[in-house]
């Protein structure tokens, strides 16, 4: 790395003399204030600071790092952007942190077949907009896609709106190149072919860092589509959204994206950077695209404008050309964010409802975040009925952290006991292992560990994350006997 | 934000003090989402979350609750200097979050720990870049140690690095200083040509009027050609930007308080820069001033009224050029213009005005180059490593004329130009639409 900046070490620890000898002095810090910069990732509820953070910059890197982890011990954590919102790259107590910033190579673009290889530091955005000049893209675009890594992508398989028509991460990726908890290197599924046997490389995606570290990936890539037009739709009530979507869905139409924003979500994002001349007077707004062939895509948006017409939609945006499109896609993107300027922290959580449970669930929400007195707004991707409630606090009042957390429990149950899920993309992480046995039985819950032991098992591989702790313990203690 | 109704008046009240959680109640806008990492420099350098916005405002806050010391020597110190402050992070963050009035709040304080700054440092904060004779006197200096065997006996007998510790190390860097003739003073007041629209002031700038005076000859033959009275002052000679990044907070409300002054005695209806950095700064001047009584109406009187030159002329309508320049230009983006004071479009049109020129595509235009004031004296190879990544765009750009508008990066291109053996021409786009 061309750089001065010294990242000073403590080379009183034994495992980073290792590791600085293996992988050199500018690959891996053990200093306070680093390790404390590393604390957390995008869900700032829990902190915990690393023994080591390291930043290998090739596949072997990887590997000889995590030899020397394996050996010694050390539990890994993976990380790539630290944009997750559910703690999976949250570091755990004495563990390593192996971040693949560094690892951002677009090593090779076939654009006849449709494909590229990546290595996993690569930014989300920064892939489609190597691969635009080809007319293509890599379909899957997260919120946070303009800082977050295909590596996280494929660790969470990450979805976002446009993935209501093209699928979430596991649709797109092809083969992995993979480092095992013991440093070996090994490659699942072929670029070529389906695999043949069992299919590992889907059981990787998603798997949030346990199961091993990717460095690179073949990814598929999709032809840009002709036309898109985007529609914004304000409705007098969440109920009155909620039966359009319904509605469109059942009508036949294949949206490109379809999505929700509540009234609180408009207003904190019409006050930020963001303001994209939402209607600050709608209790939501429903905003949707097409996209695809200019027949078809006319005929749909015409069909989808009379549907929200019938469902009481007044003054519906429309937009066409990219600048316009931007505009209105510009509150969506930034919603996040702009719940910043309403407290100091931000908690974002993600579940899933049947899409015809999502009134009621969201009032559901708004009925438990008022009765713990805890600011809530609400967006969501309609089509597949993924929520993300925001819950806006400040992380130094003890008491009203607390009520975040009971809120979320509170949200949490009451999904899964409406026939929904604990997480649609954000993953599990630590924020939600402990709600696993809500979903799954123990046979299902037993199975999983046995999977995870067969990768890993020393259980180093992201300890604590997905799986319960108690359950891991049992792991442990199984293996002690 | 839930910001705290009174500001201490101390400009750099530790952030862990009772006071001076005011000025850090900025850094709590911070959702800790991550956006910002990928487009600051530093992190694109490092891969280290330390050396991001994020990382930055992290340790900051533990800073403020006394979670860790601010030691001078510290990760935290380091990371601190090794932020460019081009405010890219503050473009994209969607809670706005103001990263230069922390940056330069957390380096006051840390300032006031690592004691008094080095001679050479003072000297030319606090006396050359504020008088416009000292200035000239400095300028004269440097030709004569490059261009005279003077420079040879004094860098030998280590005079020099006596005074400017690491000077020598660091003399590739030195730009090229013009003959006394092409560095004279602008006159008081330069009379409209045609009927006058109106009155603007202009200030030359510190390093501007020693090194790239015909920058301002253009902008002034432009400005009155548009029927503009332009009305200057000498002292004091600069806006104070760069001692408010370098964390003195103290000295940088002293120019601007003077700098105001001389504003209210020109009567002028707006207030036009050809610095990127100097505007931004001056725009900002109503933050630095919030807590001095009297003062926050005057700042944010000058404010209303400053304009980049670039946006000034789109704004009011500019006679477009007549000559074509048959010409292939690229646009890079000063970091304060385009993130520090969001001026990204007009330049751009001013340069499409233009017949005959033809603008080309840049890629990573809105990047910082490295310059960031001082820090391409203080940290080098940092700003080296930067620089170089940029010549490497702008060669792939194919331009013959690389159009910014702030002298630093002038400054620095031209240095990266030489660097990269590059045959480019680096210059305003105000140049390019001056006709003299
Ligand atoms: C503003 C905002 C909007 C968001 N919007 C969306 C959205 O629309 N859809 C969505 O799905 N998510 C969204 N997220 C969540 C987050 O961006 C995604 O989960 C993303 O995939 C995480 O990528 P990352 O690089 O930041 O990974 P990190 O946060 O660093 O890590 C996430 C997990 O992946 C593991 N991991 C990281 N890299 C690797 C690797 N190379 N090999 C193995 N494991 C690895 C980590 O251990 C961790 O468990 C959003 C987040 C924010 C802050
Ligand atoms: S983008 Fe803004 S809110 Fe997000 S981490 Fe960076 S500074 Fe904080
Ligand atoms: S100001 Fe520039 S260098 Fe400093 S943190 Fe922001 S983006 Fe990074």
């Amino acid at each position: 790395m061309a750089h001065s900046t010294p990242v000073p070490t403590s080379h009183a620890d034994p495992v980073v003399q290792e590791l600085v000898a293996a992988l050199g002095e500018n690959s891996v810090a053990a200093d306070r204030d680093t390790l404390l910069a590393y604390e957390c990732d995008g869900l700032a509820l829990y902190k915990q600071r690393p023994r080591m953070v390291i930043w290998p910059n090739s596949t072997e890197q990887v590997s000889a790092a995590v030899r020397i982890l394996h050996r010694f011990g050390v539990p890994i954590v993976p990380r790539g952007a630290g944009t997750g919102l559910s703690g999976g790259a949250t570091p755990v107590e004495n563990g390593a942190l192996i971040q693949l910033s560094r690892m951002k190579r677009i090593l090779d673009v076939n654009p006849t077949d449709r494909m590229a290889r990546v290595e996993m530091g690569v930014i989300n955005a920064d892939l489609s907009a190597h691969v635009a000049r080809f007319g293509l893209a890599y379909a899957p675009d997260p919120s946070s896609q303009t800082a977050c890594t295909l590596g996280g992508n494929v660790a969470e398989n990450a979805g976002g709106p446009h993935c209501y028509k093209y699928g979430a991460t596991s649709l797109h990726v092809l083969s992995l190149k993979v480092v095992l908890s013991n440093g070996n290197i090994t490659e699942l599924g072929s670029p070529d072919a389906d695999p043949i046997g069992y299919d590992l490389r889907t059981l990787f995606i998603g798997s949030e860092g346990t199961l091993g570290i990717a460095t690179e990936a073949w990814v598929r890539l999709i032809p840009k589509p002709e036309i898109v037009e985007t529609w914004l739709a304000p409705f007098a009530s969440m109920d009155a959204a909620c039966k359009a979507v319904s509605s469109i869905v059942a009508s036949g139409i294949q949206p490109a994206a379809i999505e929700i924003l509540d009234d609180r979500t408009i207003a904190a994002i019409e006050a930020s950077v963001f303001a994209a001349g939402y209607p600050l007077d709608a209790a939501a707004v429903l905003l949707v695209e097409v996209d695809g062939a200019p027949i078809e895509v006319g005929r749909d948006g015409e069909r989808i404008r009379g549907i929200c017409q019938q469902f009481g939609a007044l003054n519906i945006q429309f937009a066409r050309d990219e600048d316009e499109r931007k505009r209105l896609w510009k509150g969506r993107k930034g919603a996040f964010g702009a719940m910043g300027r309403v407290a100091p922290d931000l908690y974002v959580m993600d579940c899933v409802v049947p899409r015809s449970k999502l009134p009621a669930a969201l009032d559901a929400i708004r009925e438990i975040c008022d009765r713990y007195k805890v600011r809530n707004a609400n967006v969501f991707h309609a089509g597949d009925g993924n929520l993300h409630p925001n819950i806006s606090y400040d992380g130094r009042d003890a008491d009203e952290t607390k009520r975040v957390l009971a809120a979320g429990e509170e949200i949490v149950k009451m999904c899964v006991a409406l026939g929904g899920t604990l997480s649609g993309e954000h993953g599990i992480g630590i924020e939600k292992n402990i709600y696993m046995p809500l979903v799954f039985g123990a046979g299902e819950l037993d199975a999983f560990a046995n999977l995870r032991r067969a990768f890993d098992p020393d259980g180093l591989m992201n300890p604590g994350k997905v799986m319960p702790a108690a359950l891991c313990g049992e792991i442990a203690g199984a293996m002690k006997r | 934000m839930t910001e705290p109704a009174v500001l201490p008046k101390d400009p750099c009240a530790d952030f862990a003090s009772a006071e001076g959680r005011a000025h850090f109640a900025r850094s709590l806008d911070c959702v800790h989402c991550g956006l910002c990492l990928p487009v600051c420099p530093t992190y694109q350098l490092t891969g280290n979350e330390a050396s991001s916005p994020r990382g930055r405002i992290y340790m900051m806050r533990a800073v403020a609750d006394g979670r860790i010391s601010a030691e001078p020597g510290s990760t935290y110190d380091n990371e601190l200097h090794f932020c460019l402050v081009c405010r890219a992070c503050e473009t994209v963050c969607p809670s706005g979050v103001q990263m230069e009035a922390l940056v330069e709040h957390a380096r006051c304080e840390m300032n006031k720990k690592t004691g008094p700054p080095s001679r050479a440092r003072r000297f030319l904060l606090r006396t050359v870049l504020p008088d416009r004779k000292w200035l000239r006197r400095a300028a004269d200096a440097t030709a004569i140690y490059s261009k005279t065997p003077i420079g040879k006996i004094l860098r030998k007998l280590g005079i020099v690095d006596w005074l400017f510790p690491g000077a020598t190390a660091r003399e590739a860097l030195m730009p090229h200083v013009p003959k006394r003739e092409h560095r004279r003073d602008l006159p008081a007041l330069l009379p409209p040509v045609g009927e006058k629209r109106g009155r603007v002031a202009f200030q030359e700038g510190c390093v501007a009027s020693q090194l790239l005076q015909d920058i301002n000859e253009a902008t002034v033959r432009v400005l009155t050609r548009n029927g503009w009275e332009v009305s200057l002052w000498k002292n004091p000679s600069c806006c104070g930007a760069l001692h408010a990044h370098a964390g003195d907070l103290e000295f940088a409300r002293e120019l601007a308080k003077k700098n105001i002054e001389e504003f209210e005695k020109t009567k002028a209806d707006f207030f036009i820069l050809n610095s990127a950095g100097c505007g931004s700064h001056i725009k900002n001047y109503a933050r630095l001033l919030e807590v001095e009584t009297g003062w926050l109406h005057r700042a944010k009187e000058i404010a209303a009224k400053t304009r980049d030159i670039g946006e000034f002329l789109v704004e009011t309508g500019y006679k477009p050029r007549n000559g074509p320049r048959a010409l292939r230009v690229a646009y890079d983006e000063p970091c304060h213009l385009v993130h520090g004071q969001r001026v990204s479009a007009q330049p751009k049109q001013l340069l499409q005005s233009i017949p005959g020129l033809q603008l080309v595509p840049l890629a990573g235009a809105t990047d910082c180059c490295g310059a960031a004031g001082l820090y391409s004296l203080e940290r080098t190879t940092d700003s080296m490593a930067i620089l170089d990544g940029k010549m490497q765009q702008i060669r792939a750009s194919g331009c013959e004329v690389l159009a910014t508008g702030n002298p630093g990066c002038i400054l620095q291109y031209r240095l990266g130009a030489r660097r990269a053996g590059m045959n480019l021409q680096i210059m305003h786009p105000i140049q390019l639409l001056d006709e003299g």
